[in-house]
């Protein structure tokens, strides 16, 4: 589902050469919410997925979320993650992670490198953290546990 | 808990592993696996992106047909249009050539909308060389008569007019009259002999005389038959064969008959 949001609704979305990564979005969630184990699948999944349209990458899209699948899962059990603010500077974090990373793992000049980053990746991460924000903002009443909503009035840390 | 993040930390480390021995394996292995397990991975993401794309293609195609629709649409009123005045003029310059007389086209361009369309006003006047009192014919049949002149136009007198008065005579029998209208628009004949056979569809036509028409020009059909029992004549209604009210294109004879006075109008001296 979110593949299929990020190859039509967020091409539409895109501002130049940036566009916000749905995908992204939707695995921090789902670590965030089911926990490191089933993000950690999920993030290879739809890596080997990503990976397949470009197969001379196989396997960095698959490594990168493999990554931000487990580290969204260890994210919810160390910080209380309920509060929209929190939940955006997650999805910032960790989107800057992996920008960083592809820029790294797509090869070239330590230059081309630094470059590639802060053209397009550190804006895109950017951009997927404001999408992240709109999107949770306006529809979190039906897309996040009840409970997240709850422990917002109340300031208390949800438990597993 | 442990065990959860036991579980989760062995996942990580397998995919990891897995993730990283793709990404070191040679390019030529990479493409063959791709392109085993691609099919099974796109199938279902590409049809629904094929769909979404095919839906805004159609959408966008829709409008242009649609605009396009419109403007044909317009175009296929205008050719209607076009056609049956096409037909229209070619019955005309068919009338034109059938007829021994020198004839002047005309457009119907107004109809002084307080008189219906006991008057007309057309496109031709002096300078075509129209003159008072010459007749005036359609495809139809007989039409009326100049009574003005202008420069660039002139106004024709219909048969509907209820001063018109025209010399006819019956086809089948060749019984002559003076036709007259009627201000509902239909045309009387009250003079023929009642001991003359007369029959409902007899065709009227002008009979020549007076000078203004030729004859056997189409004027009406009878559709009703009485009599004056005091003046033994028969009291025919005539409907006319010109529809007055959508004449566009008109004749105007430019010579007069030569030969018999008819009867005539007081005013005009004619029609």
């Amino acid at each position: 589902m979110a593949a299929f949001v990020n190859a039509t609704l967020c091409r539409w979305l895109s501002i130049s050469i940036w566009t916000p990564d749905a995908v992204l979005v939707a695995l921090i969630y789902l670590g965030l919410t089911s926990g490191s184990r089933v993000a950690v699948i999920a993030g290879f999944l739809v890596g080997i997925y990503q990976d397949l349209y470009v197969p001379n990458m196989l396997g960095q899209h698959a490594l990168a979320k493999t990554c931000i699948g487990y580290a969204a899962g260890v994210l919810s059990d160390k910080i209380s993650v309920e509060h929209l603010p929190i939940q955006t500077a997650t999805v910032f974090s960790l989107a800057v992670f992996h920008e960083l990373f592809m820029a790294v793992s797509a090869g070239g000049s330590p230059g081309a490198m630094i470059s590639r980053f802060f053209i397009r990746g550190l804006p895109s991460a950017v951009y997927t953290a404001l999408f992240a924000l709109i999107l949770v903002g306006l529809f979190g009443a039906w897309l996040l546990p009840k409970e997240w909503g709850q422990a917002r009035f109340r300031g208390t840390r949800r438990a597993r | 808990m442990a065990r959860d993040s036991a579980h989760s930390s062995i996942l990580f480390s397998l995919f990891a592993v897995i993730s990283v021995v793709l990404i070191i394996i040679p390019g030529s292995v990479k493409h063959e696996i791709a392109s085993h397990i691609g099919p099974v991975f796109f199938f279902p993401a590409s049809r629904a992106v094929a769909l979404v794309d095919n839906v805004s293609s159609v959408l966008l195609d829709n409008r242009i047909l649609r605009s396009r629709l419109a403007d044909q649409s317009v175009d296929r009123a205008k050719l209607f249009e076009l056609e049956t005045q096409n037909r229209r003029l070619r019955t005309m310059i068919g009338l034109k050539e059938a007829l021994p007389y020198d004839m002047i086209p005309g457009l119907v361009i107004m109809r002084p909308g307080y008189f219906g369309s006991e008057y007309l006003v057309i496109d031709v006047g002096e300078d075509a060389g129209l003159v008072r009192g010459q007749g005036v014919l359609s495809i139809d049949g007989l039409v009326g008569t100049v009574v003005e002149v202008e420069p660039h136009q002139a106004l024709i007198r219909t048969l509907l007019s209820t001063d018109a008065r025209v010399s006819v005579l019956i086809t089948r029998t060749g019984a002559g009259g003076i036709l007259t209208s009627e201000a509902t628009g239909w045309f009387a004949i009250n003079d023929i002999p009642i001991e003359v056979s007369v029959e409902v569809g007899d065709t009227v036509v002008t009979s020549g005389l007076g000078g203004v028409f030729p004859s056997g020009i189409p004027v009406g059909s009878i559709t009703g038959i009485g009599v004056d029992e005091r003046l033994l004549v028969h009291r025919l209604r005539v409907s006319p064969t010109v529809r007055f009210s959508r004449v566009r294109e008109v004749f105007v004879i430019s010579k007069s008959m030569p030969g018999l006075q008819g009867i005539l109008n007081p005013e005009e001296g004619n029609h």
